[in-house]
């Protein structure tokens, strides 16, 4: 049997904090995925946009203190927001993305991601991405 | 690989069945069916509808996710069956029981991720 996740000992129902950060972390990856060019297929780009979608609508209410964050908690939300009108521009892909642009967007992710996963490996899945 | 691979997503916990099936749809680029009660997830089973992949949290009122997994292997046997869960001795019992992969919460993208990886692109 294949064990996937928390190691027995740290084991716990998730709350809400956890589901916002696994929420947050999958937005990184997508953004980062339609960066480097993997397809975005139909259910795709309804799940990307869903994402973009829910963590904008989270952050603004969410008390962020369980984050311990060495910023200023209005600072981190706008660069989350900012990411996600970010995303949602990619992935529709209605607008320009020139090269200022991307280097903005990868910018924004580095830091979000220095103060919301400092320890974690946030790395895209070759194999999956690749087959839309 | 699976190609246009099913999955079925069974949770009581809204919050954590939407992330699931939202973070599964992107990875795999198909539509994730889900069901907040085993029982509901069953008639789908059985009813003949397509499914490669059952994920199913354990303690939801009616039916459990172990007794789900009993029904779905005793007539899809083919079927691959994981169990996620919070409670650490269900990770034994899982193995008991013959789940395929046990899904300890709280789990990460990459989790979901890794469980595309393997029973989607590599293992078939």
């Amino acid at each position: 049997m294949k064990i996937y996740g928390s190691n027995n000992k740290q084991m716990h129902q998730m709350n809400e904090n956890e589901v916002f950060l696994l929420r947050l972390h999958l937005l990184i990856v997508i953004v980062k995925a339609s960066l480097k060019g993997y397809p975005i297929g139909k259910f795709r780009k309804k799940a990307a946009l869903d994402i973009v979608s829910s963590v904008h609508k989270l952050i603004s209410n969410l008390d962020i203190s369980f984050l311990n964050l060495n910023t200023s908690s209005h600072l981190f939300k706008e660069r989350v927001k900012l990411l996600s009108v970010m995303g949602t521009a990619i992935i529709s892909e209605d607008y320009p993305l020139g090269i200022h642009r991307r280097q903005a967007v990868l910018d924004n992710i580095e830091m979000i991601t220095e103060y919301a996963f400092p320890q974690k490996n946030l790395k895209l899945f070759h194999e999956v991405l690749k087959v839309a | 690989m699976i190609s246009n691979v099913k999955i079925l997503v069974v949770d009581d916990d809204t919050l954590i069945k939407n992330l699931t099936v939202t973070a599964l749809t992107y990875c795999v680029n198909r539509e994730v069916k889900s069901f907040d009660n085993a029982i509901l997830a069953w008639e789908y089973i059985n009813q003949g509808n397509e499914v490669d992949i059952v994920i199913s949290d354990v303690d939801m009122p009616d039916m459990n996710g172990f007794e789900l997994m009993s029904k779905v292997r005793e007539k899809y046997p083919e079927k691959i069956f994981i169990i996620m869960s919070g409670v650490s001795d269900y990770e034994r019992r899982s193995q008991k029981a013959g789940a395929d992969a046990f899904l300890a919460k709280p789990f990460e993208i990459n989790d979901l991720f890794s469980i595309v990886q393997y029973f989607v692109v590599d293992r078939a």
